[in-house]
């Protein structure tokens, strides 16, 4: 018997816009609202609406038969409450049958877990967490961080906070010779199990879904089929991980037939069920302790050796969360929004010319020439942002100096003012 | 194969960029055992390096009475020079240019004897003349030397490539290293219009320095574009001794602009770039160093804007002066209008300085670790500004990166590219 587990990523970023150091200060948004509000609409009606659709109709057919998993990120909740509420409900639908489960991630889709910050990487977990339960009436059981990003700290540090087991990418620097297919333990904690998404596999369905109108053959799904069945019989476990969007787009209709045929034999088959990752620790043992020291991750056409990145990401992310200790000093909810959506972890990915928005020749496609724009870009919007908080704090200690009986943090400011001062002469 | 190659001028006695590319084309040939070439420019002064190749003087060679002077000849020997045309000029030439002497042409009384040209090699009020003589002696050239094609350089050269195929019947290879279009800034001469789309014409391949340039010959000369390739100009490596950073007697960070001050090479953006860096900074100094006829326009736009006290202008840099100039600079920027390819950056890469230049450019084809941004969007330039001098991380990364860059481009790849011209030309 194979157990396959389908899962399937949703994720969108706000979009930076064009931000001039000259912007620095006053009171551009850091979004580009109207590509993003297009995005958004355009994803739900002709992606996601129409395969929940999809899954839904066979979920009807093979009820329990079927089980699908979804990742989907705290920055794409946001912006589906604010621009396609209805993908919501509509995955609420398919929630209540309870054949749909749903992974854990971080709010912000960040690179927290990269940090020091295990403050925020907590909170980011917890928010996330409540969310997807609040949203979808069910508490997510596995982690998948943002990209799949994971490492042995990582994984220590997810215990901590509550999870018990990880869905990771098959990466060679980590399995090495080792078969994604199975189930493995920390190194430090045994108890955390780690899941590998087989990345061939994936790739191979991806590229199966995406050429159907290169082939122009109707729903040919022996090749992919013969892939699973070439499979080690005793491999008990086979992780389906990739992007939501591939099931939607211009041939969606073509990409339906091919799938509804593929889950028709892969059902029938009796040697094939189908899993929820969360079922995966109770069903089966892990089969060895597995180290990974430095991250693993996926990110789609990127290579999974990218981690932890070139010095103008690691300026970034370290200039970001610098900003810590001062963002927990306010509690203004828009400051606060900014905050999330600023660590998402597209911001930092397109400041390398390995993304994939470089390979192509056209300098608009993405609005950034190079990745050196990108940081500039993202650096202006850092600096605005700083201000903004500083202000804040100084309207707050203002408040803490009027109200002397509130005055007992005075020191505590005075000290906080100088690391500000410290930072802003760096 | 033997090579005949038509110059108009060679190091070190150069007054532009032609000359250095020469060189480098010759140099990277000479690599090749099967490529022997004979380069022939108007005048020689001796202290050419001519190890690696034959060098004819145009000027040492009789014209012999034989030859039949063609049509193409004849009619361009009635071309005359109205007023003081100067349509290849360089910075060093504008200031020379009242000085200029007309070369008397020594023709002997009859036209029967052996005669000989007497050849500037310079882009004077008699280059006109010049060139169709420099014509008449690339055909007894053409008769005396024994050679399988021609390759000449820029329009200046193309009559004697022309006279050269009708003796020799060789094919002939045009190298196009600007247009008229790029040196005039759109007020074109058509005399040197009809020259350079003959040449074009009677080619049988061409080579340009960029897409651009090919472009342009499809355009705007009605070339056909399978009879055109690019191949990038490369540079020499740099020597050890020149990487040694100067010190700076300021603190100040130095933005620099080299190159003629004319319309085609946008100075007016540079100093509208200064003008917005200058309203956020004040450590920042520009240094605009070269010659040419808008040079007062900028120094009356400084003053206007009132930023003269952080404006230098260094005037024209020869040799030395220009990598003791790069070595200063924090930043290097070519804001060109209209730039066939642009060696300068380049040279500022092996600097390792941080450079920014207009897409309009051919270079920015060729490579990735700069800024790339519009000649017009003064805000993409000047937040680039702002960004490198900000973030040290950024300047590091790029400094680094482009010296990789540039260091990997050399002469012989090109050659490579050019040889594979000829022999599919053969």
């Amino acid at each position: 018997m194979k157990s396959i587990c389908l899962c399937f990523q949703i994720h969108h970023s706000s979009h930076l816009q064009t931000f001039r150091f000259l912007d620095i200060g006053g009171n551009k948004s850091y979004y580009d609202v109207p590509c993003v509000e297009k995005e958004i609409t355009e994803a739900a009606a002709n992606y996601y609406l129409p395969s929940n659709d999809f899954i839904l109709s066979l979920i009807n057919k093979y009820k329990e038969k079927l089980k699908f998993t979804f990742y989907i990120s705290g920055s794409a909740i946001d912006l589906f409450l604010m621009y396609a509420p209805e993908v919501l409900t509509s995955f609420r639908t398919l929630a209540d049958t309870g054949q749909v489960d749903f992974l854990g991630g971080t709010s912000a889709h960040s690179l927290v877990s990269l940090t020091s910050q295990k403050g925020e990487f907590y909170s980011q977990i917890k928010e996330h967490q409540f969310r997807i339960e609040n949203l979808f009436g069910k508490k997510p059981l596995v982690f998948a961080n943002s990209d799949l990003i994971y490492s042995n700290q990582i994984g220590k540090d997810i215990s901590d906070f509550g999870y018990r087991s990880v869905l990771t990418n098959s990466s060679r620097k980590t399995l090495i010779w080792r078969s994604p297919n199975y189930v493995y333990s920390n190194c430090i904690l045994p108890q955390m199990h780690v899941y590998f998404r087989n990345g061939l596999i994936s790739d191979e369905l991806e590229s199966a879904l995406n050429n159907l109108k290169k082939n122009n053959k109707t729903a040919n799904t022996a090749g992919f089929l013969s892939l699973i069945n070439d499979l080690k019989p005793e491999e008990p476990l086979l992780n389906i991980y990739l992007d939501y969007a591939t099931m939607g787009g211009t041939e969606i209709t073509k990409k339906q037939q091919y799938l509804r045929k593929l889950i028709t034999q892969l059902s029938d088959s009796h040697h094939i069920d189908f899993i929820f990752p969360s079922e995966i620790k109770e069903r089966y043992e892990s089969v060895g302790e597995i180290s990974a020291t430095e991250p693993i991750c996926y990110v789609k056409y990127f290579h999974s050796l990218y981690y932890p990145g070139n010095e103008l990401q690691l300026e970034a992310i370290n200039q970001l969360y610098k900003l810590k200790p001062l963002i927990d000093q306010i509690s203004n909810p828009v400051l606060a929004k900014d905050w999330r959506y600023l660590q998402t972890s597209n911001h930092i990915h397109i400041m390398d010319h390995q993304h994939p928005n470089y390979q192509n020749d056209n300098p608009f496609i993405n609005g950034y020439g190079s990745k050196y724009e990108a940081f500039i870009n993202y650096m202006n919007i850092l600096d605005d942002f700083k201000i903004k908080v500083k202000a804040e704090l100084a309207v707050k200690v203002k408040k803490q100096i009027i109200n002397p009986e509130k005055n007992k943090n005075k020191e505590h400011f005075a000290t906080l003012f100088r690391t500000i001062n410290l930072q802003h002469k760096d | 194969m033997n090579v005949l190659m038509f110059g108009w001028e060679f190091p070190p006695n150069i007054s532009g960029g032609l000359g250095t590319a020469c060189k480098g084309i010759v140099n990277g040939l000479s690599a090749f055992d099967d490529i022997h070439v004979l380069f022939v420019v108007p005048k020689s002064y001796g202290n050419e390096n001519t190890s690696r190749f034959e060098l004819i003087d145009a000027e040492k060679v009789a014209s012999t009475d034989k030859i039949v002077l063609t049509e193409y000849t004849q009619t361009q020997t009635t071309l005359e020079v109205s007023s003081r045309l100067l349509p290849y000029d360089s910075p060093e030439n504008f200031r020379k240019q009242k000085h200029f002497s007309t070369q008397e042409m020594e023709q002997s009384a009859s036209i029967h004897e052996p005669r000989r040209f007497h050849f500037s090699g310079k882009y004077g009020p008699d280059l006109f003349d010049e060139i169709n003589n420099y014509a008449l002696v690339a055909q007894t050239i053409a008769e005396k030397h024994q050679f399988n094609l021609i390759h000449v350089h820029d329009w200046l050269t193309f009559p004697a490539g022309i006279s050269a195929k009708q003796i020799s019947g060789k094919p002939l290879v045009v190298h196009v290293h600007s247009t008229d279009f790029d040196r005039s800034g759109g007020k074109i001469n058509s005399t040197i219009y009809d020259i350079e789309k003959q040449g074009f014409e009677q080619a049988d391949s061409i080579i340009t320095v960029s897409n651009r340039i090919k472009q342009r010959l499809v355009e705007d000369y009605g070339i056909q574009a399978n009879k055109i390739t690019t191949v990038y100009n490369a540079i020499d490596p740099q020597l050890q001794a020149n990487t040694v950073k100067k010190r700076k007697k300021h603190q100040d960070k130095t933005v620099t602009f080299l190159g003629r001050i004319t319309i085609q090479k946008g100075p007016e953006y540079f100093v509208e770039v200064a003008k917005l860096v200058l309203q956020r900074m004040k450590n920042v100094r520009f240094i605009m160093a070269g010659n040419g006829d808008m040079m007062a326009r900028m120094v009356e736009l400084c003053a206007k804007y009132g930023i003269s006290d952080k404006f230098r202008f260094a005037g024209f840099l020869k040799g030395n002066e220009i990598s003791e100039v790069l070595q200063m600079s924090d930043i290097f920027i070519m804001p060109s209008v209209s730039e066939p390819f642009g060696i300068v950056p380049l040279e500022a890469m092996q600097a390792k300085v941080p450079v920014i230049i207009s897409r309009q450019s051919g270079v920015s084809e060729l490579i990735r670790n700069v800024i790339k941004t519009d000649f017009w969007d003064i805000q993409a330039m000047a937040d680039a500004i702002h960004g490198i001098i900000c973030h040290r991380s950024l300047s590091k990364t790029m400094a680094f990166e482009g010296n990789q860059e540039v260091n990997r481009l050399n002469w012989n790849m090109a050659a490579s590219n050019i040889r594979n011209v000829y022999l599919n030309t053969l």
